[in-house]
């Protein structure tokens, strides 16, 4: 575990409060950003943070292949995230972004 | 709005998914036809990517090589740093239809596209 | 030129694109923004002069510096925090490129 996903989502909750419209696309280990059941004890749950701004209207898409290789399967995800694919979800982020941001290392 | 995206490459192949990772975005950001500019700049150990002589099957991994066709097949520009492929490895061949360039022009590169996304 | 924002994730120890961000950079106004480790340039002068010689200007998150509990070395490096992050990524800079 990194605190990429914990990055992403504080720069997401504060973009969504200026009034941006704001997607985040996971990719390889960021999938696991919209699995249900996160739960990470003493660590921020990141996925209770995705939850919470979605309502402010965060646009959460992970791909698909990447889920697939890490066992992670369509039911498990967050309410209101979705397991996409990078040719219809990503292409259309890009292509209507003002800004893209990778948060990897 | 964007026009034009560039997939910078800065990790070597095999040892981590990214670069291929990296390639098949590109490629997606190409076929769904919303973007009209995918391209790739392949940097620092990134530029191992091209190589010509690469056999991935040796560890079963899927080829790089084969995504940086689909990319070029699709034309996609796939530029390879001259200088930091010098440094790394010495005079090695590069796959067909790579453009070779210094980093005086990966600066212009990346300056000509509307968004960066670095692996 | 395009403006650039350099995202910086990564600690000074495992950052190896220094001589990447001077070759991009060259002409253009830019900054580094300093996110988790990254921080910690701002605590070693020698890594933070070395920064600070390539970019106009250095931010860090003021969460992830404080959260290390470190003598702050790099005193011209500006503390901010996400919402004046979002205002460098959308409004300061024409480009983001993490490295």
């Amino acid at each position: 575990m990194n605190m990429d996903t914990n990055t992403a989502v504080k720069l997401a909750r504060a973009a969504l409060e200026k009034g941006y419209h704001v997607g985040i696309f996971g990719y390889g280990e960021g999938v696991t950003l919209i699995k249900e059941g996160q739960d990470p004890k003493r660590f921020q749950n990141v996925g209770q943070e995705v939850q919470d701004l979605l309502e402010k209207g965060l646009e959460v898409v992970v791909c698909e292949t990447c889920s697939q290789a890490r066992g992670l399967v369509r039911g498990e995800e967050i309410k209101g995230t979705q397991i996409g694919s990078l040719t219809n979800n990503l292409s259309r982020f890009v292509a209507k972004s003002d800004r893209m941001v990778t948060i990897a290392r | 709005m964007a026009e034009s995206v560039l997939i910078l490459v800065k990790k070597p192949p095999y040892g981590l998914e990214d670069a291929f990772s990296a390639l098949r975005a590109g490629l997606a950001v190409l076929v769904s036809g919303r973007v009209p500019v995918s391209n790739v700049l392949l940097i620092g150990e990134g530029t191992l990517n091209a190589v010509a002589s690469q056999r991935p099957e040796a560890i079963g991994m899927p080829s790089n090589m084969e995504a940086l066709h689909d990319l070029m097949d699709l034309e996609a520009d796939v530029y390879v740093v001259r200088e930091d492929l010098q440094e790394l490895v010495g005079d090695v061949q590069l796959l067909e239809g790579v453009k070779v360039i210094d980093r005086e022009r990966a600066r212009q590169v990346i300056d000509e596209h509307d968004l960066v996304t670095t692996f | 030129m395009r403006s650039k924002l350099f995202i910086l994730l990564k600690s000074p120890h495992d950052f190896d694109s220094l001589d990447l961000m001077v070759s991009i950079g060259e002409g253009a106004p830019t900054a580094a923004l300093l996110f988790e480790d990254a921080v910690l340039f701002a605590a070693n002068e020698k890594k933070g002069l070395e920064l600070l010689s390539v970019v106009n200007q250095v931010y860090m998150i003021k969460d992830d510096w404080e959260a290390r509990g470190l003598p702050l070395v790099m005193t011209s490096f500006k503390m901010i925090d996400y919402p004046e992050a979002v205002d460098l990524i959308m409004e300061k800079y024409e480009q983001t490129i993490t490295l």
